[in-house]
């Protein structure tokens, strides 16, 4: 039967092999890269990483502005007024350093004469 | 071509964008779709812009190709209708500003070509649609007639009678002493 074929290599278009192959090609490339055409797994999450960055970039921003500001710095005791401890105060007045009244030393710590 | 079974493997393939399995399948029914978009349109260089532009439409819409192991089919009915589309443009852009010829033109006026080439084309146009697209699918797409068949939804007999009417017309036509396009 193959004797009785009609010859259409005169017209066939992938006679010239080199521009059948680069039509090929060019269809595959334009199909791969048509608008909504499904991409492969690895192309979504390549295409998805920079979207995503930038996402979050812009909701840590969005956080950092709607965050209140910062109030002022809680007071602090001035460092060459330290509050006597009560303890250490008896105790050096117990030690001789008795330059006030015992009743003095106590109303000095808040302790008044009535609690006795 | 591709057996039903690696068709419907590149056809899954390339519904995950897999641009390899489209560069399979336009390898493999690229010219399938110009033989049929040929026997339409009648010119080569406009059968294969036609084929190209169907075989795109048709990987843009995969999703819609229900039975992947008959892609084959599938394509050559988007083939068919692109190529009708595009002749009832062409019969519109191509209004004849004399008096049309009183020749069929079953082709839509195919181009004159020189030599062999434009033969083998005028040769062609003498055919109906259908003998022309089994004629260049079974001697130049080497499909076989079972194939022919199940993809235009056509008897195998009715197939061979095709394309004996088909070869009979052609021959005539290219024997060495047949009248010429050119009157030689």
């Amino acid at each position: 039967m193959n004797d009785d074929r009609i010859d259409f290599s005169p017209i066939d278009p992938s006679r010239d092999r080199e521009r059948w192959k680069r039509t090929i090609e060019s269809i595959a490339a334009r199909a791969a890269a048509a608008p909504g055409a499904p991409r492969p797994l690895s192309a979504q999450l390549a295409a998805w990483t920079g979207p995503a960055l930038a996402l979050a970039a812009g909701v840590a921003l969005l956080v950092w502005l709607a965050a209140p500001p910062a109030g002022p710095p809680a007071p602090q005791p001035a460092p060459d007024a330290p509050r006597e401890d009560p303890a250490f105060a008896l105790q050096r007045w117990a030690l001789g350093e008795r330059t006030r009244s015992l009743w003095d030393e106590l109303a000095k710590l808040g302790v008044g004469h009535e609690q006795f | 071509m591709l057996d039903p079974d690696a068709t419907a493997v590149l056809v899954g393939r390339a519904k995950r964008g897999d641009r390899d399995a489209f560069a399979g399948l336009a390898r493999a029914y690229l010219r399938a779709s110009w033989a049929v978009a040929l026997a339409v349109v009648g010119r080569p260089a406009d059968a294969e812009d036609v084929a190209q532009d169907a075989l795109l439409a048709a990987f843009a819409k995969l999703d819609t190709c229900r039975e992947p192991r008959r892609f084959a089919a599938w394509l050559l009915q988007i083939v068919r209708n692109r190529a009708r589309s595009w002749l009832d443009q062409r019969r519109l852009r191509d209004v004849p500003a004399v008096e049309p010829s009183p020749l069929p033109d079953p082709a839509g006026s195919p181009a004159v070509e020189p030599g062999v080439r434009g033969r083998l084309v005028a040769a062609l146009a003498l055919l109906t649609p259908m003998q022309r697209e089994i004629v260049l699918l079974h001697d130049l797409e080497e499909w076989t007639h079972a194939e022919i068949a199940g993809w235009l939804s056509i008897s195998e007999v009715m197939s061979r009678q095709h394309l004996f009417q088909a070869r009979r017309v052609l021959r005539e036509r290219l024997a060495p002493d047949a009248p010429r396009e050119d009157g030689r």
